[in-house]
């Protein structure tokens, strides 16, 4: 077979597979040989449990070979029978609940050194290590031992996946994969083998139940190896278009069935119905396009091949596409067409994205070059190490501030008072968290706490430092700052606005005392409310709103984060993703000015409130109409009825609107392709519609796999003309 | 004239011309098509419609009404015309937009502000403002001035019309746009008076004269069983077309019951509620028809 005819096989197998996977499947040998590890290992200190653990756990894995493979990387997961799955819900409880050491620290959540695992391979790693240790302070020797470990341990698996193939008859994949334990990857196919296996060692056997990771900018730090196997002939476009395929084949494969927001816990009213899958729902991102120091977007044609290798039907990877001016059009046209072919894929624009890093305080080169946290944010390979989180709903905040300043805001003769009230409050809230987080890092020494994790063993940092990422071995500590459910925030200051001072329809006592009654008793009051201004309408007055507080709450962040001496020492993620947290979030919160009523949703990422869409230009000209120069994040979900974008016409006209969003200073989008007649079908016929693939908040999952909750909310999202 | 009633300005419209569109729909119409999809549209005045689906029945607007027109009964709320002044208390209202009043005076400008939001889409996709109706003809001053000042920012105009008005309107409006989209229903004249209400020749006689005048149009049917739904209508249609019009290109529509609801909202009877639409089959035979006859023929958005 060739290189190709093995990649379309392939792909075939895989969505098959995982839509006949049983969604009780799970990863039955890893649980069981966790549990050993920890039993045998736990006498050692943290950094040896990791690495000797994983040792155990790698050299008894199974190495599944199919004839097919180009690239070495499956594991073994079935349905457990009874007894195994009570015993593994026990093992859970154990292992995961109460910090297992092994696989605790593994939570994933950002780009890992890709660039350097593929410069240094795993045999530089190894030395560099040792050099480290031969130099090293006492203190830093376990910590460095365990790295070491890892290393070693996972040589050792792909030593074992070469034997397996071999044994299996693949020859070339063999020696790849002895290649790989030799030196530094010297081809574009011995570069992917060495991410699919440290990216599947992580994903299956080592990391904790959601950790999700960020592949990075593979057609950015993968290009010099392919260029020069093209130069040299040791390969050709199509033959690296198999080895890609293959690849998303396998990421498509590492992900479970299951849905990821939706636990097992029946409070959040997201409960799938069936147990979890534990350590494989997490989405894996691979970031394509986009400006770089290291060829221009338009000339590269890595990009343009990863692009052309986007398979439909696949939920994982999923594939951030970052939009520039300066794209190569043919390469932009395509990734239009996967969009319409609703692949998953989702889009992030530079424009925006790397100024708005640059004004955090991100340096210039590292905000070129970001990639993506798999909580749909820009990332930058081991770059951040989280200290705080900060900030509740938006809606949640302006009510409690209001709240507490009723009596002195009944009196006020315009919504000035109101935007003065809640910036007062908020800044207040703000400092207190600055403050924190200056007396916790102003000497800038921070204790090392000596827990080793995967992160640190493939980030630029903790080796040479012999500290974790997250004990200052980052290049930033940062604060995500919330500004989430932008449009309920922005309907209830439009309401107030409209009802209290245009209009003169009510006081503010009457309004928030309606509000309080959840509206009970106040009918006119309660249409006048819902028929306010609403955000996401293209309504200059919900519009301004949205805009005038956001703008008051960065301006916050922005004078709040530069110290006494006037320098910017707190890096401030401004992040609106509200992921699904808007129906938890909208069920713990009474009736709001706009007309909200109690416990119900707030308003979902940049979308309006549930309800008032009114047409998909009108709500890209709204959203697009944010100060994304200074935000970070904030998913915009669109979904389009398939004869929107059929055909010719549809692909252009797909085109214009995602162009036109990102040209007017749009963030992000992702789009799908599903009309709400066949949605409500596939409830009522599952099994007609195993295929359906909706995009849920920055990443992808089969519509029949979501709870009821999940799927109402799929359709909430009005479908756009 | 400065000011025209809108009933609608639809964004994003995608089956009124090409690209991405404005569709702006006026009220007043000459014609009365049996299975007319925007009913609303008919008269030329503002109209009140009651959508008893979204009704919650909680009789606020019973209480609120200055003119005691309305009554609650059964959960439901019905409305004494003779008593009722078109005050729209009844609309402001309600919460739950049960009460809805189709048509809306707006000024040139005000349409041209609406219309110009979307510019950057039209651009990009070949697309524009499309006036519809009702029947554009009966208001051509109004989307004459409108026409005009959009393309002077450029903007691709298309006027959506049924051909039935005089003369001088249709050069007003041939003057103003770019692209006219005509229906042109059946060809019999008995059949056009049983179910549109007037005879065919004045709308051969407009479609005739944009020919000459050299606009460009498409022509489009909509498929009603029963009426137009025939191979001899469809060749008659190509025939008129090949003989006597420069256009050689037109599109199927084929009617759908969506207008139910509205039909119920404003109280009248929908005259074809058991005529049930053309199977794709049917389309595909009357398709067949007219491409054999040598028109070029367009259905759901792609050349048959």
């Amino acid at each position: 077979m060739t290189m190709k005819e093995r990649a379309e096989l392939q792909k075939r197998e895989a969505i098959d597979l995982l839509l006949h996977k049983s969604p009780q499947s799970t990863l039955t040998e890893r649980w069981f040989l966790l549990d050993e590890a920890c039993e045998r290992f736990q006498s050692e200190p943290q950094p040896m449990m990791l690495g000797k653990g994983l040792r155990y756990i790698l050299e008894r894995a199974s190495l599944p070979v199919r004839p097919c493979d180009i690239l070495l990387g499956r594991y073994v997961d079935r349905v457990p029978s009874a007894e195994e799955d009570a015993e593994i819900a026990a093992i859970w409880k154990r292992r995961i609940s109460t910090k297992n050491p092994i696989t605790h620290p593994n939570t994933g959540h950002l780009t890992l050194d890709w660039e350097e695992l593929v410069s240094l391979g795993l045999v530089g790693y190894l030395e560099k290590t040792e050099q480290k240790l031969a130099t090293c302070a006492e203190e830093d020797r376990i910590f460095l031992t365990g790295m070491h470990e890892v290393y070693a341990a996972i040589l050792h698996y792909i030593e074992r996946y070469a034997e397996a193939a071999e044994a299996a008859g693949l020859s070339d994949s063999a020696a790849v994969c002895r290649e790989i334990c030799a030196h530094a990857p010297n081809t574009f196919r011995e570069a992917m083998q060495l991410i699919l296996s440290v990216f599947t060692v992580y994903m299956i056997y080592a990391g904790w139940h959601v950790a999700c990771l960020t592949l990075g900018r593979m057609d950015n730090y993968l290009l010099r190896y392919y260029l020069a196997d093209l130069k040299s002939g040791r390969l050709t476009e199509e033959e690296a278009g198999a080895i890609i395929d293959d690849f998303n084949c396998k990421a498509n494969l590492h992900l479970g069935r299951g849905e990821h927001q939706m636990g097992n816990a029946a409070e959040t009213g997201n409960n799938t119905g069936w147990k979890r899958n534990h350590t494989y729902d997490s989405p894996t991102y691979i970031v394509i396009g986009g400006e770089s120091a290291v060829c221009p977007p338009a000339g590269n044609p890595l990009t343009k091949l990863f692009a052309a290798h986007i398979t439909v039907g696949f939920k994982n990877p999923v594939y951030i596409y970052r939009w520039s001016r300066n794209q190569a059009p043919e390469v932009w046209e395509t990734v239009c067409q996967r969009v319409r072919d609703n692949a998953s894929i989702l889009l992030y624009n530079d424009t925006t994205m790397i100024p708005a890093m640059e004004h955090a305080g991100v340096s210039h080169a590292d905000a070129v070059n970001y990639t993506v946290h798999p909580c749909n944010w820009p990332d930058i390979a081991g770059g951040y190490a989280v200290t705080d989180k900060i900030g509740e709903p938006m809606p949640e905040m302006l009510m409690e501030a209001f709240g507490r300043e009723l009596p002195n805001l009944r009196n006020a003769d315009s919504i000035d008072a109101f935007y003065a009230c809640y910036a007062d409050w908020y800044r207040a809230k703000f400092r207190r968290h600055a403050e924190a987080f200056r007396a916790a890092y102003r000497s800038g020494e921070i204790p090392k706490r000596g827990v080793l994790s995967l992160n640190d063993c493939f980030t630029h940092g903790p080796l040479d430092q012999a500290r974790a990422l997250t004990d200052g071995g980052a290049k930033y500590l940062a604060v995500y700052t919330f500004l989430r459910n932008v449009a309920t925030a922005a309907d209830i200051m439009a309401a107030i606005d409209t009802l209290v001072y245009r209009n003169r329809v009510c006081t503010v006592e009457e309004l928030f005392a309606a509000a309080d009654r959840n509206f009970e008793g106040s009918p006119a009051l309660y249409a006048h409310c819902r028929k306010a201004p609403k955000f996401g309408t293209e309504n200059p007055i919900a519009d301004a709103h949205a805009v005038r507080l956001t703008e008051t709450m960065l301006d916050i962040i922005d004078a709040e984060s530069v110290n006494t001496n006037g320098e910017r020492d707190l890096l401030s993620l401004n992040v609106m993703i509200t992921d699904m947290d808007h129906i938890r979030n909208g069920a713990a919160m009474g009736a709001t000015p706009d007309g909200r009523l109690s416990g119900t949703p707030l308003s979902e990422n940049l979308s309006p409130s549930v309800g008032y869409n009114e047409s998909a230009t009108a709500l890209l000209n709204s959203v697009s109409a944010l100060p994304f120069d200074r935000i970070h994040s904030g998913v915009l979900n669109l979904r389009l009825r398939r004869e929107t974008v059929r055909g010719d016409a549809g692909l252009l006209r797909l085109q214009a609107l995602m162009d036109t969003y990102f040209e007017r200073g749009g963030i992000q989008l992702q789009v799908s392709i599903a009309d709400t007649q066949v949605l409500r079908e596939a409830q009522r016929c599952p099994d007609c519609y195993r295929d359906l693939m909706v995009r849920v908040t920055g990443y992808s999952t089969l519509f029949t796999d979501m709870s009821e909750n999940g799927q109402e909310e799929i359709i909430r999202r009005d479908e756009m003309a | 004239m400065k000011y025209g009633t809108v009933f609608n300005i639809q964004r994003m419209s995608i089956h009124d011309g090409p690209g991405i569109r404005t569709t702006v729909f006026l009220k007043g119409c000459p014609l009365r098509c049996a299975w007319c999809h925007n009913p609303e549209s008919q008269r030329p005045e503002p109209e009140l419609a009651y959508h008893a689906n979204r009704c919650v029945g909680c009789g606020f607007c019973v209480a609120q009404c200055p003119a005691g027109a309305l009554s609650l009964s059964a959960g439901k709320v019905t409305k004494n015309d003779s008593l009722c002044t078109q005050c729209n208390t009844c609309v402001a209202s309600c919460p739950y937009s049960a009460w809805e009043c189709y048509g809306e005076r707006m000024s040139v400008e005000d349409v041209v502000t609406e219309v110009l939001k979307d510019k950057a889409y039209y651009t990009k996709t070949g697309g524009g403002v499309t006036f519809s109706g009702g029947e554009p003809l009966l208001r051509a001053d109004f989307v004459a001035a409108c026409a005009t000042q959009l393309r002077e920012h450029g903007v691709h105009v298309a006027v959506e019309t049924a051909c039935f008005g005089s003369e001088t309107a249709l050069r007003r409006l041939f003057d103003a746009a770019d692209l006219f989209l005509v229906d042109l229903k059946v060809m019999d004249d008995a059949a056009h008076r049983r179910w549109i209400g007037s005879p065919v020749e004045p709308i051969l006689q407009n479609l005739r004269l944009l020919g000459a005048w050299g606009a460009e149009a498409l022509v489009r049917i909509p498929v009603v069983m029963g009426c137009n739904a025939t191979e001899e209508n469809m060749a008659a249609t190509a025939d008129f077309l090949l003989s006597q019009t420069p256009y050689r290109t037109v599109e199927l529509l084929k009617m759908h019951k969506l207008a139910e609801n509205k039909y119920r909202a404003l109280r009248r009877d929908w005259l074809i509620a058991d005529v049930e639409p053309p199977t794709e089959e049917h389309m595909a035979e009357l398709a067949n028809v007219l491409k054999q006859e040598g028109l070029c023929v367009y259905y759901k958005g792609e050349i048959v």
